[in-house]
């Protein structure tokens, strides 16, 4: 039994690398994607809007099977860790996309007229006025959205990715114990994301009391 | 309403008077800008000496606000033509050239209604800002010159206060030093007070009268019938998109010529 | 079904043939929509009282509540499925599978839901409390006619949302062989070995399930939120103004 409780936490390293990877792919790619969202052609918006609510449309387990099983069947043959990064980044990227959509929405026209109408450049308006506002804006979601990929992160397990719940599924089929052992893979996902809720409650109460809220 | 219903707007084609003597710093011809079918500002020409003070007075939504806008081009007239200092432009509805706007927004600076002051920046952050990133100058200089004008609007102490820990009067003041600090040949207020309280809107009424006092070209949307009265050198009377009258203060006020002038009058003066 | 294929199909078929697999996969979307139904109409009602007992006095009710609520939100479903499903029984407590995902999911919407409810019961503003007061009406009356009405505006739109998250959660009750869409989409598939068509057909399923429903919760929160809605114009600009590079 102490072994498996040691396992299992062992297992703790391929969620946190799961999650970790896809936020960033979802924070990196989800800018360049909102920027098709912004765009003057209909064409672009489009796109945009069919790439969001299709990706976010269909349950993360359909393409991580299809991640895993379908480009498989096409050829593509990737190892279950890269199929559910894949899988995860992709819905990160339509999700962190729709996130930086709303932070740019809360942010007022007057602070595009003023930069305007002092003369800032197209670069400076974005990084010096549009870009430290949008950040305060979206990092709670942000932090929010995090912890719910820790949580969808379990999906790998299915496709036998050795994270937290694939190895307690592993030991409760060897052992029993289904409730206790399936009861701690629970508690690290809970202690996993106290603190992140923790951080981002202060950071955001940092923001607050020094800025305008949006 | 339909405007064409109201007898005051048949004449204002008529209403083309050069008001300054010699040379104009703006000249401002046949601005018309359309908001869908709304013509938001019909046919308006305006001409601003150096050191002038003009106020823009009006019932709401008669396009006080949007001519402003024209005047530094953050709205695009649709026809018109439209000069600040050596900076002149042409409108037909055809795309404008980026550099012709950005010579005349170099001339203006603009004070909003709602201050529009960057939250994420400190009071002295909001002033240097621009003259860095527009101006090429030095931080250290943007910060002596942004802490220079903050002093100016009798706000140094605030200097490295965010927007949200001054009061209104305080953030229109910054934001008045904001436009300042850019060594504007123009500057445009686009109802000032008008989201003050009347006390706290005396103060930036201070502001502007010592500006005014200081010489600098001044146009001003406004509610403050008194200041305009008091510190303008020309009023300038707008209902429905076009400026219906346009004088000396003195005789806008005590003698309008209009019957639409005398009732907006009478109705902010209740007398 | 095998009637319809050719031995060997060409590479890119899963683009145009999925469509055949629809008839196959539709029970399961029978499945998905019952539990969908289960999880929504038991789980709501739950969440709300849970909303209520958070907010009570009793300070036992009140930790009963946090420690449901943020066990059914902090765990992934999945593990709470599993621990439904392969931990009860090793204390004598024995569900079958759709027993099993319903209880799990229940406790899932229930716990979202009663955040989500208790959210909209603090966006209603203390001086509607302070006017019931003054009117002298009493308790039951100043919730069912004045803080509830206001408080269901802000919490619709995104309890309709939880419902589509909670018809995508149903897909995992295929890890303990409830037979839903993915359940019989992956048998299918490995029958056959045409995975893409057959996955390809289930996500058109669940698109023509959750894309109507999110317009419609778009819909719902543009027009609920009233005058609250964000304005459009984002980097674009407003109509006529003219951005200007001051870069050179």
């Amino acid at each position: 039994m102490a072994e498996a409780f040691l396992l299992i936490a062992a297992a703790t390293g391929a969620t946190l690398l799961l999650t970790v990877s896809a936020a960033l792919i979802g924070i990196v790619l989800g800018a360049p994607l909102v920027l098709l969202a912004q765009s003057r052609s209909a064409i672009l918006r489009g796109i945009y809007t069919v790439f969001v609510h299709v990706v976010r449309g269909v349950p993360a387990l359909v393409w991580l099977f299809i991640a895993f099983f379908g480009l498989a069947e096409l050829g593509i043959v990737l190892p279950a860790l890269a199929s559910a990064v894949l899988t995860l980044g992709i819905i990160a990227i339509a999700t962190m996309a729709e996130i930086y959509r709303g932070g740019l929405a809360a942010i007022r026209q007057g602070q595009y007229e003023a930069g305007w109408a002092l003369s800032l450049g197209r670069w400076s308006l974005a990084k010096d006025i549009i870009f430290p506002q949008l950040f305060r804006a979206v990092s709670p979601t942000t932090a929010t959205y995090i912890v719910g990929l820790l949580k969808d992160s379990a999906l790998a397990s299915i496709i036998g990715v050795p994270e937290i719940v694939y190895v307690t599924g592993l030991e409760v089929q060897s052992l029993g114990h289904g409730l206790e052992l399936f009861l701690f893979a629970g508690l690290i996902y809970l202690a996993l994301s106290i603190p992140l809720g923790v951080v981002s409650r202060v950071i955001h109460v940092r923001l607050t009391r020094r800025y305008a809220v949006l | 309403m339909d405007k064409r219903m109201d007898p005051v707007h048949t004449d204002t084609r008529a209403i083309e008077v050069e008001h300054s003597s010699g040379h104009s710093f703006v000249q401002a011809e046949h601005l018309v800008k359309r908001f869908g079918e709304h013509r938001a500002i019909d046919d308006v020409s305006l001409s601003i000496a150096k050191g002038e003070v003009i106020s823009l007075i009006g019932p709401s939504g008669a396009g006080k606000s949007t001519l402003l806008r024209l005047l530094n081009v953050l709205e695009t007239p649709d026809s018109g033509t439209l000069r600040v200092g050596d900076a002149a432009m042409t409108f037909d509805g055809t795309p404008v050239k980026r550099a012709r706007v950005l010579a005349i927004r170099r001339h203006t600076g603009m004070v909003f209604q709602s201050f529009n002051l960057f939250p994420h920046l400190s009071a002295v952050q909001n002033v240097a800002l621009a003259q860095m990133r527009v101006l090429g100058r030095s931080k250290d200089e943007a910060r002596t010159r942004a802490l220079a004008q903050l002093e100016r609007v009798g706000l140094a102490a605030k200097a490295d206060a965010y927007p949200s820990q001054c009061s209104g009067g305080q953030q229109q003041r910054i934001g008045i030093a904001r436009a300042l600090a850019m060594d504007p040949d123009l500057m445009l207020f686009d109802e000032p007070t008008s989201g003050l309280d009347p006390e706290v809107g005396a103060e930036i009424l201070a502001v502007m009268r010592e500006l005014a006092a200081d010489g600098t070209t001044m146009v001003m949307a406004t509610h403050e019938m008194e200041f305009a009265r008091h510190v303008s050198h020309w009023t300038c009377v707008m209902v429905e998109g076009a400026v219906i009258e346009r004088g000396a203060p003195a005789q806008v006020f005590d003698a309008p010529e209009h019957e639409r002038t005398r009732r907006f009058l009478s109705a902010v003066l209740g007398r | 079904m095998s009637s319809f294929l050719p031995t060997t199909p060409a590479p890119l078929s899963w683009l145009w043939d999925w469509y055949q697999w629809i008839p196959t996969l539709l029970p399961g979307l029978g499945t998905a929509l019952l539990l969908t139904l289960v999880s929504v109409g038991v789980g709501y009602p739950l969440g709300f009282g849970l909303a209520l007992l958070t907010e009570t006095r009793s300070a036992l009710a009140r930790w009963f509540a946090i420690v449901v609520v943020e066990v059914g939100r902090g765990l992934p479903i999945l593990v709470l499925l599993l621990l439904v499903y392969r931990g009860l029984p090793s204390v004598g407590i024995l569900f079958d599978a759709f027993l099993s995902a319903s209880v799990a999911l229940v406790w899932s919407s229930a716990a979202y839901s009663a955040e989500i409810i208790r959210t909209g019961l603090g966006a209603v503003p203390r001086g509607q409390f302070d006017a019931a007061y003054a009117l002298s009406m009493n308790r039951t009356d100043m919730y069912r006619l004045i803080v509830l009405p206001q408080a269901l505006r802000v919490s619709i739109p995104p309890l309709v949302n939880l419902g589509i998250t909670m018809f995508h959660a149903t897909s995992l009750a295929t890890v303990i062989t409830v037979e839903e869409i993915m359940h019989i989409a992956n048998l299918e598939g490995s029958i056959y070995f045409r995975y893409m068509s057959v996955f390809m057909a289930a996500a058109v399923i669940y698109l023509a399930i959750t894309v109507p429903v999110s317009l419609y919760a778009d819909r719902l929160a543009k027009r609920l939120g009233g005058v609250m809605t964000v304005r459009k114009t984002v980097l674009r600009r407003p109509a006529g103004s003219v951005p200007v590079s001051a870069e050179s």
